[in-house]
């Protein structure tokens, strides 16, 4: 009696794809062998049942997906390859180990250090402050206003699945998570603050420490995002707020939603 | 020659959209958003989270077809990207370790594999699975993705996947056979 075949080779078997000589041997075998008959019936069977297709058909989605199209919604995608990913480069540069985590600790301190801004900062600060730097739509800009409460703010910006992630924190537990994604090989993460202490600037995490008052912090994400901010409110691309996000960062800083000016929409004058 | 009536093929409707047109938009989820609809419900196994990824995958199409280059067929980019979206919402929460009853009726119509063993049993065996082994195992034999493409999606080594398919087919045949 030949030895049985392995569960790879029946599943190769069952696919077609052995080749001549171990298809014409496993088929041999199996005309004489229950139980890898029995085996090959249960890779069908698992095989049958994961693939089955559910007979159910979603609720109508079409309406509500063209509400949100005719809003002017931005939704966050992650690319559908690998070369679709943008190259992401974060402050002054930090490169890429996986799960390298770029912490910016926003503490109380007192020293007065201007931010680094580079070539892109006249259009971001458009975008920030409410009107477009051109009229096509990319490169955009994505980033962060917070209010800095007196206790200090944890933020920390990590690469995630298929762009970044910003996370704020204040005492226990998160107070918002934002996941950046999108951009292209222009894509920098930025970071602007008045009077700010750079902390780390070189390649590895990013520290920076904040005086108690210094009221607020912008962290900008500089490329082909999809989401810009004004006042510690996310606006997608065509004026969309995150109301969510927005209220609790009104939390993270204690009190009502920051009092800033709302921005114009972008394009406005 | 071609009709009036025929309708666009999917690379007109794609230079539609991102034209601005909505219209197309539309035109492009009547035909594939049922499609996204069953891949997207394989991979989270709830209805629920599968609309959501539709609804986000169409909402966010215009935009994330800037990034796509017409090298593959439009259908095999679209289910990339709705694959992608549903394993990034799925990092995003803790899967449910039970099965609604209610789904496990509906997962009973269809293939015929009573008499060979329990669908229930074989169900349950799959959703029973640790979660990274679940995700290669649907990817590899449902999806048909190739382990270097599981790979790229899943941030692991090709050798990974292959060694996580190996221990889910371990893992199922064993449950399925009550070993």
């Amino acid at each position: 009696m030949s030895r049985h075949p392995s569960g790879r080779t029946l599943r190769a078997f069952d696919h077609s794809e052995t080749g001549p000589g171990s298809g014409s041997r496993t088929s041999r075998h199996l005309e004489t062998c229950d139980r890898c008959r029995r085996r090959l019936a249960t890779i069908r069977a698992i095989r049958a049942v994961a693939a089955e297709e559910e007979s159910e058909e979603p609720s109508d989605l079409w309406p509500s997906i063209r509400e949100r199209v005719e809003r002017g919604e931005a939704v966050l995608l992650p690319p559908a390859n690998r070369s679709e990913a943008p190259r992401r480069r974060l402050g002054t540069r930090i490169p890429r180990p996986v799960a390298t985590a770029a912490t910016v600790l926003l503490l109380a301190a007192g020293v007065v250090v201007a931010g680094t801004v580079g070539p892109l900062d006249e259009w971001v600060d458009g975008l920030v402050r409410g009107s477009a730097p051109s009229a096509t739509p990319e490169p955009m800009a994505a980033g962060i206003e917070i209010p800095v409460p007196a206790s200090g703010l944890i933020v920390e910006l990590r690469e995630a699945d298929a762009g970044l992630e910003l996370r704020v924190e204040r005492g226990q537990g998160a107070l918002a998570t934002l996941s950046l994604h999108g951009g292209d090989d222009r894509s920098r993460f930025l970071w602007e603050a008045d009077r700010v202490v750079v902390i780390s600037p070189g390649s590895g995490p990013l520290e920076l420490r904040v005086p108690e008052g210094a009221g607020k912090v912008r962290l900008v994400w500089r490329g082909a995002s999809l989401i810009a901010v004004s006042g510690g409110r996310i606006e997608l691309a065509g004026g969309v707020v995150l109301d969510e996000l927005h209220a609790r960062l009104g939390d993270l800083a204690g009190a009502p939603g920051p009092d800033l000016p709302a921005a114009d929409p972008p394009g406005s004058p | 020659m071609r009709g009036g009536a025929e309708p666009p093929d999917d690379e007109a409707l794609v230079a539609g959209l991102l034209d601005g047109s909505t219209a197309a938009l539309g035109q492009l989820f009547r035909r594939h958003g049922n499609d996204a609809y069953r891949l997207a419900l394989r991979i989270t196994g709830s209805p629920e989270e599968a609309e959501d990824v539709v609804q986000d995958v169409f909402t966010g199409l215009r935009r994330a077809l800037a990034r796509y280059e017409e090298r593959g067929s439009f259908p095999g980019w679209l289910r990339k990207l709705t694959t992608r979206t549903a394993l990034m919402r799925m990092r995003r929460r803790h899967r449910e370790q039970s099965v609604p009853m209610d789904v496990l009726a509906r997962r009973s119509d269809g293939v015929d594999v009573a008499g060979i063993v329990d669908r229930l049993v074989v169900r349950a065996a799959l959703d029973e699975l640790p979660e990274g082994q679940r995700r290669v195992f649907l990817l590899r034999e449902v999806e048909g993705y190739s382990h270097e493409e599981i790979a790229e999606m899943l941030e692991i080594s090709s050798a990974s996947s292959r060694v996580r398919l190996h221990r889910a087919w371990k893992l199922l045949e064993r449950r399925v056979q009550g070993r």
